[in-house]
């Protein structure tokens, strides 16, 4: 799996402190985008999701709140460190509350920001990692008969062989071979690998 | 009560040849006295006061005048007083008084007077000599005469009361009361009786001689009697004697000439009686006129009354009363009390302004004394409340700058994000610079560019700590032309951060003019800062098309409005007047203190300041103030 180049996201209606955090990102050896705006950042969502975002608390128009509070709609791996002109404490809980990975202060010294800038990006690529693994297990899902995962959507609910095959009105048989196979599909050697699967596809909880 | 019945000159019944020789006129007066009840009925007492000068001729008629009350007083007989005079006193000796005699003769042929009094020495003479065919045996007083004068006949019923004019102690009382006198003009006139006692005075005042020199009246007319008088060398005195008649042989009896006298004289006036005393003599031992005159009503009473015969009655010899003077006449000529005879009286005695008008004087002092006090304590008061007006402005100074600490600390978080913006990107520009100067080759030109934009972020930030320092350091109000237009400008760069975190679009006309007003600058900041903010609360909880207007327009030729516009909630209508008023707020959070304050301000400046609602929704603030003269 080939890990892109991570992208530092600025969004900041200040055009002057957009450019000089872009600048010192720029320096720092890391690839920035900049936006004035949390609308032109959302009118140009990357495709590739590797960075972070720094985005600027007081902003006119689409704020640093609601930007946040949009994103966390879609499927976000981006991590959004806050930045501020004035660090007022009830600003800061409340960003951390609705999952801000960071929260710096204007002035940012160098050594937090890049500090701060890479926790995110680990942050960020072990959300990447973690979506990517889902998103093979959902395939792996998606590859199963429509016989195989019906069973195998009953065995991860701890349903017995034979009470597979009475609900299906099949054999004990068949039921072992669509099992079977639908494991070989997804990879899995035990039923407790299987239930990981199917639980962390949120396949349990209707 | 004595009647004034008549005074009839008996003249006409008078051949005129007679009249000629008789010499001058005479005058009759008869009086009626009606006594005490008990002798209502009884014959009355009738008496002959015959005079030697006439009847007005002072001091003789001071004599007749006290004699008659005297008489009236002690006696309780009715009396009927006949006055005549024999004129002839003032004329020379070699008159002939027969028909005058006849003509009392006749006067008296049915009643005979049942007495006799003369006064002054002719009188006496006149009835001596007339004695055998006139009032014989009927008593005769005489009074009013020096011994020398007079002589008592023998076998006459005849007594005297006569008065003893001591010339040296006169004139001795004149020296000792002036001792610097050197000279005393001795007022006599020129009749017989003139001209003998200035033969006397200078016999008596022989052992004066060399200490003092005399002259004398007798020779000079009236007129040049009065302008001796007033041009005597100083150190002088006047010595009031008797004057009848001056030289050229004008008679002078009337009881003016003394008063003629006194105010041509340039020097103090003596006298050897008391009759012009309190009229201008300066005093000294003199003939008491009342003394002698109740002696001879005495010795008059005896001899009606009593029926004492005359001639039993001894001469009695009146001297000089105890000295007396008149306070007025030393002041004017400034003779020290010490210098008077021990036992003088001094009368007439002015009464010093306080004690004549003591409640007058206290009532106007009190006046004054109360109005100077109610003076003071204004002045007090004003200079009190001159110091409670400096007092008051200080504080209002005070609160006004607490005003302004307060609003820019409420929009404080806006500013630390003004200035932090830059200062951000400063620090960010710095570590940028940094790292690419590390590199080899370094990349100058971004360095350069760089460099610029520090620059750039670092005025910036001087500039919004420039507009607040401006705002809140100033201390003491400095009325000058303020630009109002630039006043607006400023006030919207230091709300601006707080508008944008608020997202309130702030609008100032286009055409705002560069009136000049006068005033404080930051006073006037301040009011504008205040309705700003004002505003900019009002719109919390509106949702969308939030403004904040500023608008300047000419009134007149002398005022200046200013407007701050929201879109705002608006104020209750029964809120318009009262929120100027201090503590009145309609925010959650106010103090209440910030419109109170803009108005204080504006009202300072000589303006005046109101709200109203807008039509389309919101609230205008607006305020006049006089425009500076200097505006263009």
């Amino acid at each position: 799996m080939t890990s892109p180049s991570p992208v530092i996201h600025i969004i900041d209606d200040d055009g002057s402190f957009r450019t000089s955090m872009r600048r010192l990102l720029a320096a720092l050896g890391y690839q920035t985008a900049i936006y004035e705006s949390g609308s032109a950042f959302l009118e140009n969502l990357p495709i590739d999701d590797a960075g972070c975002i720094l985005l600027d608390l007081q902003m006119a128009g689409v704020g640093g709140f609601e930007l946040q509070e949009r994103l966390g709609l879609s499927d976000n791996t981006l991590p959004i460190i806050f930045l501020t002109a004035h660090g007022d404490i009830k600003a800061s809980v409340q960003a951390m509350r609705s999952g801000a990975e960071d929260f710096l202060a204007k002035p940012v010294t160098k050594q937090a920001l890049i500090e701060c800038v890479e926790r995110a990006l680990i942050r960020n690529l072990e959300r990447r990692q973690h979506r990517d693994r889902l998103r093979a297990m959902r395939t792996l899902v998606t590859s199963l008969t429509p016989r195989e995962a019906e069973v195998f959507a009953m065995v991860v609910r701890g349903r017995l062989n034979k009470q597979i095959a009475h609900d299906l009105g099949t054999t004990i048989r068949t039921v072992k071979a669509h099992r079977q196979a639908g494991m070989d599909k997804l990879g899995v050697k035990s039923l407790a690998q299987a239930v990981s699967i199917a639980e962390r596809l949120g396949m349990l909880t209707d | 009560m004595p009647i004034l019945v008549d005074r009839c000159p008996i003249m006409q019944s008078i051949e005129r040849s007679h009249l000629r020789k008789m010499v001058g006129r005479f005058a009759l007066i008869l009086l009626f006295y009606a006594g005490g009840s008990d002798v209502a009925l009884a014959s009355p007492k009738r008496v002959l006061l015959l005079h030697s000068f006439g009847l007005d001729a002072p001091p003789w008629s001071e004599y007749s005048k006290h004699i008659r009350a005297e008489l009236f007083k002690k006696m309780p007989h009715e009396i009927d007083l006949v006055e005549a005079t024999l004129e002839s006193a003032r004329l020379p000796d070699t008159v002939d008084d027969s028909p005058f005699a006849d003509y009392l003769a006749a006067l008296f042929s049915k009643h005979p007077p049942d007495l006799v009094i003369t006064v002054a020495p002719l009188a006496a003479r006149f009835v001596q000599q007339q004695r055998q065919r006139l009032f014989i045996n009927i008593p005769l007083l005489v009074t009013a005469t020096e011994p020398r004068r007079y002589s008592r006949s023998p076998n006459s019923n005849e007594t005297a009361v006569l008065t003893d004019i001591n010339l040296l102690t006169a004139m001795q009382n004149i020296l000792d009361v002036l001792p610097a006198t050197d000279h005393i003009a001795v007022i006599l006139g020129a009749s017989p009786l003139e001209r003998f006692w200035k033969e006397e005075v200078i016999k008596a005042v022989k052992p004066l001689s060399g200490r003092v020199t005399f002259s004398f009246f007798n020779d000079l007319s009236f007129e040049e009697m009065l302008k001796t008088a007033s041009t005597l060398p100083p150190r002088s005195a006047l010595f009031f004697g008797a004057l009848s008649v001056d030289i050229n042989g004008v008679p002078l009896i009337d009881g003016g000439i003394f008063s003629r006298f006194r105010e041509a004289s340039n020097a103090p006036i003596f006298s050897y009686d008391d009759s012009h005393f309190g009229e201008g003599l300066v005093g000294g031992p003199m003939l008491s006129i009342d003394d002698i005159s109740r002696r001879t009503a005495d010795t008059a009473t005896r001899i009606l009354s009593s029926g004492e015969v005359a001639s039993s009655i001894p001469t009695t010899i009146i001297g000089y009363a105890s000295p007396r003077f008149d306070w007025r006449e030393l002041q004017r000529w400034r003779v020290k009390e010490a210098n008077l005879i021990p036992g003088s009286q001094v009368i007439f005695r002015e009464l010093s302004f306080w004690s004549q008008h003591r409640w007058t004087v206290i009532g106007v002092a009190s006046a004054i004394v109360f109005q100077a006090v109610m003076i003071c304590a204004l002045l007090f008061e004003r200079i009190r409340r001159r110091l409670a007006e400096a007092a008051s402005r200080n504080r209002l100074l005070e609160l006004a700058k607490m005003n302004r600490s307060l609003t820019v600390s409420a929009i404080s978080s806006s500013i630390a994000h003004e200035l932090n913006q830059p200062l951000g990107a400063i620090l960010n520009n710095t570590g940028a610079a940094e790292l690419l100067l590390s590199r080899s080759p370094p990349d100058i030109d971004q360095i350069r560019q760089i460099l610029a934009d520090i620059r750039t972020d670092d005025e910036r930030a001087g500039e919004i700590i420039g507009h607040l320092r401006g705002f809140l350091l100033a201390d003491e109000a400095t009325p000058s032309d303020v630009n109002i237009k630039r006043a607006i400008e400023d006030v919207i760069h230091i709300i601006e951060p707080e508008a944008a975190k608020r997202g309130i679009a702030l609008e100032s006309d286009q055409a705002l003019q560069p009136f000049s007003v006068r005033g404080d600058r930051v006073h006037l900041q301040q009011v504008l800062l205040n309705l700003a903010l004002n505003g900019l609360d009002a719109m919390q909880d509106t949702a969308s098309n939030k403004r904040l207007a500023f608008q300047t327009s000419r009134l007149d030729d002398a005022r200046v409005e200013i407007a701050v516009l929201d879109t705002g909630t608006g104020i209750p209508e029964s809120k318009l007047k009262e929120i100027f008023d201090s503590f009145i707020t309609t925010k959650k959070f106010g103090t209440g203190l910030g419109l109170s304050i803009a108005r204080t301000i504006v009202e300072m400046y000589g303006g005046r300041i109101w709200a109203e609602n807008r039509e389309n929704g919101g609230a205008a603030f607006r305020f006049v103030l006089p425009q500076a003269k200097s505006t263009a």
